[in-house]
């Protein structure tokens, strides 16, 4: 079932056109990355999916609902949940305070403590540092607590904004066997990365965004396998 | 984020996208007195000399040629007002310098207003124990001591983000008055009696420069206007004018770009206070009489009222804002009692509605732009001039030479 | 502020003015030292009372140094709790509210016409305790509700236009300032010039004895009350969701938007919490200043509210407190001291550019939330 659809969806920045006539779907279930240069449109398509951005055309649907005019915080209820670019950590906030932050539109007392046991599963260092500041953690760390605290709204659709950056690379890989084990449990994710190799190797499907609009799409592998992209993102060639 | 941050306000993603469509709304409709400030760039230089001429001949012919309807009479003596109109200008060109040109908010302008009318008074009245000057020797001295105070006030507070120093200003306007009453020396309510004036006397031995006879203080303080425009208009196109308007756009950016914002805002500051020292030097002088009940806080408001009401950053919108706060009151007489309750209101919806004010200021960062923007489109096709000429900056001009190269 | 008898030695020196300058540096560790009355007597007599416009009386302020603390205290209190709405506003918004002084007043109106209505006068009234107490619960109930609608008010129709169109700092500040004089002279047209009549909400009695000094009633009632209300307001922002919310809003709006935060309805209830302990304030005010209800009284308040906030950290709702009580504190020394009430005014002034200069952070640094990583 087709979970989230975007069509015709163009943004602009004022006179300056972002996204340009974008149109894509990601299925219930998958792993769906977008891969791009720096200034492709890649954060602009996940704030325009998140709706901190409004797009000038075009429709977004989500779970069958249009959600083209739906303000940000209550497409968080209804199952959107975004660990943003940079990580957004709430740096005057506990790790405690923070996961409790994700699970602010939650009212299912219960539901929120068997989220924040997954969350504890799937980071065990979270658990450790529950009382420490966001502020004063490290960026691995940060990148958890990003994660965690997405996961707490208990989305069905998680978005990840270039979770590698800024990461050193045996932390990556641990970072995208994570999102295919949160795939794994049932969360569709709808990925953005500049590290090509690994997107592209975790997702189900993929698409490679140039200047606003989407140049390649595919599997994951098909894509790996292209030599234009192996050339342009893969640095091979 | 730490209290030396930059001008930003709830940063959101939507800024940037707002940012320029503001712009882009800003160029469609700039002002009511757009087509007239486009008309006037597009001439040549000699006929805005000529028509500059005409103008200031009329200005300075106002006082002669009493017009109905437009005299504040017989409410109000119309030389009077005249003068007080003038003085209520030049404040708001020196307050421009600080407001507009530098995006400094300063809420107790009055206060140098207050130092300069004092530094008059006490250097020229009868009552005062001090030394006593020659009274247009004090317009300079008044211009120094109310600077003195800028720099003190501003040093402290500019290195933080402008909020800080709207609220220490606003602060020290009310301290001025507070001091104007408890320092003995400064006499409180009693004041300052017969300041001191101009000299010169007519033919039949009477004083020119009387407190009751607005015209001559209307022409001194018009004469000291159109110096003090010069300068500012030189200021405003030099390194010092850029410096400003980088400050005012993005302080953060232009600090990376190796303008020393701090020293730059000192600069606007002290200058802007020692034009509020001029004027009330000029105000101590025309009215005669100094005391601690001339300079409230609202005076400070009504003179941002009369720059924002002509349009933050432009010096023409500035004298006509000044002139037109004195002038409302004076001669609609009859609204004079809820003056500050309108210019209130006024303020809030002119900040809400219409934020450029009734003469949008032109941001031009390359300073002659607009010149090689015109000069193109007359050489090519028949675009009409204005409009992109006077936008921000580089791209536009660039625009413009492609232009000429294509005709 | 409070009216009080002018002092004025003669006349004026300019040697003077550098004294002055050094006093001001200084003036933190001579509050230190006065902590110590005893030491202050060894001090020697600082300046020449005569030839000068300022002078400090040290014996004055040796003797009344207690009855200058608990007093100073009361006011801070007042202070704390107008400083809040200010530090609260500046966390989310980032702005200075500069209506919240008018926020503040119309609470005090609030309070006069309750009580003018309660048939309360310029002498205490001859009521027992607990109606007494039933009253003033009643005023201080219409003084929030008054503020809080004020605040409400100025924001949708004032703030929110502007935040839609994300408009420059510039345009918030001067159309904060516009809001504060369109209500403070829809004031002046309504009442007029002078204060509203005085009234006296209960005559204060000793309650007991502090160093030889007495402290009574009213003041046990204000800094008790308001120190109640500091911790409500406290474990309100640091524990409840809302509470969360605003810290969210404060440190990240785009991310707390993320989380499903209403930012619109943040910045609401953080005005209207605001307006709500500002009309408390009003009543305290009103309490111990009962001729201080005019359409301008709520200036000078403001100012030194926001002082308040900028010395114990903006942003930090215990700084508040704290900055209101030290506020108190050094403008009553200042006014003992110096020998006039409207000193008050300028040390307070003083004291604001001062902590800028030298920690423009605050003693307790800025953290709703902003504190740095």
């Amino acid at each position: 079932m087709t979970l989230l659809e975007l069509k015709n969806v163009s943004v602009h920045y004022g006179r300056i056109q972002a996204i340009n006539d974008m149109s894509f779907t990601v299925e219930e279930g998958e792993i769906v990355s977008l891969i791009g240069a720096n200034g492709a449109g890649k954060t602009t398509t996940m704030k325009t999916i998140s709706g901190l951005l409004n797009p000038s055309a075009g429709s977004i649907t989500f779970n069958g609902v249009d959600i083209t005019k739906m303000k940000a915080h209550i497409r968080v209820v209804q199952g959107i949940s975004q660990a943003p670019e940079g990580r957004g950590i709430f740096p005057g906030m506990t790790v405690m305070e923070n996961l409790d932050m994700g699970a602010y539109g939650r009212k299912d007392r219960s539901g929120m403590a068997k989220d924040i046991e997954r969350v504890f599963d799937l980071f065990p260092r979270l658990k450790e540092r529950q009382k420490q500041y966001g502020g004063t953690m490290s960026g691995g760390e940060q990148q958890m607590l990003a994660i965690g605290r997405a996961l707490m709204s208990n989305p069905k659709l998680l978005l990840l904004d270039e979770p590698s950056m800024g990461l050193a690379p045996q932390f990556i890989r641990q970072i995208f066997k994570i999102i295919t084990e949160i795939n794994n449990q049932g969360t569709t994710v709808l990925l953005v990365e500049q590290n090509a190799n690994q997107a592209l190797a975790r997702a189900h499907r993929a698409f490679v965004l140039e200047t606003g609009a989407i140049t390649h799409s595919g599997t994951g592998k098909e894509l790996l396998a292209n030599p234009a992209i192996k050339e342009a993102y893969l640095g091979v060639g | 984020m730490s209290t030396t941050d930059g001008p930003t306000l709830l940063p959101s993603a939507g800024a940037q996208q707002d940012a320029v469509d503001r712009e882009s709304l800003g160029k469609q409709k700039k002002g009511w007195f757009n087509g007239l400030g486009t008309r006037w760039n597009g001439l040549p230089r000699q006929k805005q000399w000529l028509y500059l001429l005409v103008i200031v001949a009329v200005a300075y012919l106002l006082p002669i040629l009493n017009i109905p309807g437009l005299t504040t009479e017989p409410g109000n003596n119309w030389p009077l007002a005249l003068a007080q109109m003038s003085i209520y200008a030049l404040v708001a060109v020196g307050l421009n310098i600080v407001v507009g040109y530098a995006g400094l908010l300063d809420l107790g302008y009055v206060a140098f207003f207050a130092v300069g009318s004092y530094t008059a008074s006490m250097l020229t009245s009868p009552d005062s124990p001090y030394v006593h000057i020659p009274y247009l020797w004090t317009l300079p001295v008044a211009m120094a001591v109310a600077m003195f105070f800028g720099v003190m006030l501003g040093i402290p507070t500019l290195r933080l983000r402008g909020d800080y120093l709207a609220i220490v200003t606003l602060g020290f306007g009310e301290i001025v008055r507070i001091l104007a009453t408890i320092i003995p020396a400064m006499k409180g309510q009693v004041g300052f009696q017969n300041v001191g004036h101009p000299p010169g006397t007519d033919s039949s031995g009477n004083a020119i420069f009387l407190n009751s006879n607005g015209a001559p203080w209307y022409w001194l303080t018009l004469t000291v206007i159109i110096v003090v425009l010069l300068l500012a208009g030189n200021l405003e196109r030099s390194r010092v004018g850029r410096a400003w308007i980088a400050i005012r756009e993005d302080e953060d950016a232009a600090e990376i770009m190796g303008v020393p914002t701090f020293k730059y805002k000192v600069w606007a500051f002290a200058l802007g206070a020692s034009v509020g020292g001029l004027s009330g030097a000029l105000f101590a002088g025309q009215v005669g009489f100094v005391n601690n009940q001339k300079f409230d806080v609202v005076t400070s408001v009504l003179f941002l009222c009369a720059v924002v009401l002509g349009g933050t950053g432009n010096k023409v919108g500035a004298i006509v804002g000044g002139a037109l706060v004195a002038y409302i009151p004076l001669r609609f007489t009859a609204i004079a009692e809820y003056k500050y309750l309108i210019f209130g209101i006024a303020l809030v919806i002119i900040m809400i509605f219409r934020p450029a004010g009734i003469f949008p200021a032109r941001q031009r960062l390359l300073a002659y732009g607009t010149q090689v923007y015109n000069k193109f489109t007359h050489r090519g096709s028949d675009t009409p001039p204005g409009g992109q000429g006077e936008a921000v900056g580089g791209a536009h001009v660039a625009g413009a030479e492609e232009k000429g190269a294509q005709a | 502020m409070l009216g009080g008898q002018q002092h004025g030695p003669p006349s004026i020196s300019f040697a003077t003015v550098t004294f002055t300058v050094s006093f001001t540096k200084h003036q933190e560790e001579q509050m230190l030292s006065a902590a110590v009355p005893s030491l202050i007597h060894a001090l020697p007599m600082v300046v020449p009372m005569d030839d000068s416009w300022i002078s400090f009386d040290v014996n004055a302020l040796a003797q009344n140094f207690w009855s200058a603390t608990f007093d100073g205290l009361t006011f801070g209190a007042i202070y704390a709790l107008v400083a809040l709405g200010y530090t609260l506003v500046y966390g989310v918004l980032n702005l200075i509210n500069f209506a919240h002084s008018e926020v503040f007043i119309m609470g005090c109106y609030g309070v006069f016409f309750t009580l003018s209505a309660l048939n309360f006068g310029p002498s205490a009234p001859h009521l027992s305790f607990w109606a007494i107490v039933g009253n003033l619960v009643l005023a201080l109930v219409v003084a929030m509700i008054v503020s809080a609608l004020t605040a409400l008010i100025v924001e949708r129709v004032a703030y929110k236009p502007l935040r839609k169109r994300n408009a420059p700092r510039l345009v918030f500040l001067i159309t904060a300032i516009g809001v504060s004089f369109t209500i403070q002279y829809l004031l002046y047209v309504w009442r007029g010039p002078s204060p509203e009549p005085a009234l006296t909400m209960f005559r204060p009695t000793p309650i007991f004895e502090v160093f030889g000094t007495i402290i009574d009633s009213q003041q046990i009632v204000i800094v008790v009350a308001a120190l109640v209300m500091m911790v409500v307001i406290d474990q309100f922002i640091s524990r409840s969701r809302t509470g969360r919310g605003i810290r969210a809003v404060a440190q990240d709006p785009d991310t707390a938007t993320l989380m499903g935060v209403n930012k619109e309805r943040i910045i609401i209830t953080t005005f209207v919490i605001g307006g709500l302990l500002a009309g408390a304030a009003a009543l305290f005010y009103v309490m111990k200043i009962p001729s201080g209800v005019q359409y301008n009284g709520g200036f000078i308040l403001g100012i030194k509210a926001f002082a308040a906030a900028v010395l114990g950290g903006i942003g930090n709702v215990r700084g508040a407190l704290l900055g209101g009580l030290l506020l108190g504190l050094i403008g009553n020394y200042g006014q003992v001291l110096l020998g006039s009430s409207q000193w008050t005014d300028v040390v307070a002034f003083v004291v604001l550019v001062l902590v800028l200069v030298l920690r423009p952070q605050g003693v307790l640094g800025s953290s709703l939330g902003r504190s740095k990583a």
